[in-house]
């Protein structure tokens, strides 16, 4: 029997590319879940992220001749969700692409801060948590967006600092200064559950 | 170490994690972590973020996005498939020509038919429904026009709100209510049927798997769609249970489509 399972990505990408409906779907199992994870973190809602994770698919499947058999599929794969997932942000203007941490200057030219959602709002909720999954599960959705998706990509993906900084068209301190607020953030909410 | 020296770098302790400070910034908030326990507890808390994180995962996504990806697929499908057929149909002729290449010297490069073009691209045939067309279109005006519950309504079971509970609205759409009715085919059997509201109401018939229509949709996955007039369509799909599922109003077929095989997206 031909376990399509057990086939390496390389294999199973050149049957996808020469046709085979089947080896495409195996890769889909393989890495359907990961990327739904990826998206959910960045968009912040299973409905969205299913819907992006279908349409993340039906992109790769139609560029599948520009994937080489021998490169990363699964970075190639996150890529494609990522830009979509940020695309979804975009419209939605949610996410804020521009850094929470430059000055601004008010109308009448005095320097203020950026007003930021307070994170930590839903912290009962998250201490009322079960369990450690739940308790993630409710600190991630009350990220502000641009923070789950850093978040996502830095510390679920272990993606570098660099490659998000890219992708979002932020500069790499960006990043790093939304990381450090999620991760105080996280750290209120996730109190009960640390050593 | 007093308590508003605390305030203060606490605030700083995930910078200085995430590399954010300068040299002699974490040069304080090293100083200060030497000797200040409760700010080193918050430091580690901060370190054990990332690691719990890794653990995250969401709840399982729905095992409809296959099947709703293959939806999708059948216009790339159709074009890799012409485009598989034709490499083929090269390599085949490629080795006909080797073999009787003295013949085809003889008659000419000419004789050799060109490889014919597959178009598999058709996802939405429009032949259905020509049996039970006007009952349905009946059915279809109806429902439609109206829409309270009809009279012969009854209330439904355990089991058959769950079958319908596989099947919801597109974006812009709700239930209105949902019910068993007379089944369009005449014969002596329900059908439980869908009201869905928005702009323009449509409805959805779930009929039995013993219904003769039931029968006239092949098992193909495919929606089947015929256009009524008036923007109107009926589409036919034959759910994996092996009833077939018939989509009747203004609506698109796209809209049609995912509500038939039980998809929601966009939601």
């Amino acid at each position: 029997m031909d376990s399509l399972d057990t086939r390496k990505d390389s294999e199973l990408l050149k049957r996808a590319q020469a046709g085979d409906l089947a080896a495409f779907e195996a890769l889909y199992k393989r890495y359907h879940s990961r990327i739904y994870r990826v998206l959910y973190g960045v968009v912040g809602n299973g409905a969205d992220a299913a819907d992006l994770t279908q349409e993340a698919f039906v992109r790769a499947y139609s560029e599948l001749d520009r994937i080489r058999s021998d490169g990363n599929l699964y970075g190639w794969l996150r890529k494609t969700a990522l830009n979509l997932g940020i695309d979804c942000l975009r419209r939605r203007k949610t996410l804020t692409l521009v850094s929470l941490d430059a000055p601004r200057e008010s109308s009448d030219g005095d320097a203020f801060a950026w007003e930021v959602e307070d994170e930590t709002q839903d912290l009962d909720r998250a201490l009322e948590a079960q369990s450690l999954h739940e308790a993630l599960h409710v600190g991630i959705e009350r990220l502000s967006p641009d923070h789950r998706a850093v978040v996502t990509m830095h510390y679920v993906e272990e993606m570098p600092v660099e490659e998000i900084a890219e992708l979002l068209d932020v500069p790499v301190g960006t990043v790093k200064s939304r990381l450090a607020r999620a991760r105080d953030a996280l750290r209120q909410m996730l109190t009960v559950f640390f050593d | 170490m007093n308590r508003s020296d605390c305030e203060l770098f606490r605030n700083r302790i995930a910078p200085y994690i995430e590399g954010l400070l300068d040299r002699e910034e974490a040069n304080r908030i090293q100083a200060h972590l030497a000797g200040c326990p409760d700010c080193r507890h918050v430091y580690s808390e901060l370190q054990q973020v990332p690691q719990m994180l890794k653990d995250w995962q969401p709840e399982p996504p729905s095992e409809r996005i296959w099947s709703q990806i293959t939806m999708e697929l059948g216009p790339h499908i159709a074009r890799k498939e012409t485009h598989r057929v034709r490499h083929r149909k090269r390599w085949l002729w490629g080795g006909a020509l080797a073999a009787a290449a003295a013949i085809i010297l003889f008659i000419g490069y000419k004789m050799v038919s060109p490889p014919v073009s597959v178009d598999y691209g058709l996802r939405y045939d429009v032949t259905f429904y020509t049996d039970a067309d006007k009952s349905v279109r009946r059915e279809a005006a109806h429902l439609c026009k109206d829409t309270s519950v009809p009279a012969q309504v009854e209330q439904l079971t355990e089991a058959e709100r769950k079958d319908l509970s596989h099947f919801e609205p597109p974006r812009g759409y709700s239930i209105f209510s949902t019910g068993r009715m007379k089944c369009p085919c005449g014969n002596p059997h329900d059908a439980l049927f869908t009201l869905y509201g928005g702009e323009m109401p449509f409805s959805m018939l779930l009929l039995p798997e013993e219904c003769p229509e039931s029968h006239k949709v092949p098992v193909d996955g495919r929606c089947h769609v015929k256009e009524v007039g008036d923007g109107r369509i009926i589409l036919a799909y034959r759910h994996p249970c092996g009833r077939t599922v018939v989509i009747m109003g203004n609506i698109s077929v796209r809209d049609a489509a995912r509500t038939a095989v039980g998809v929601n997206r966009g939601r």
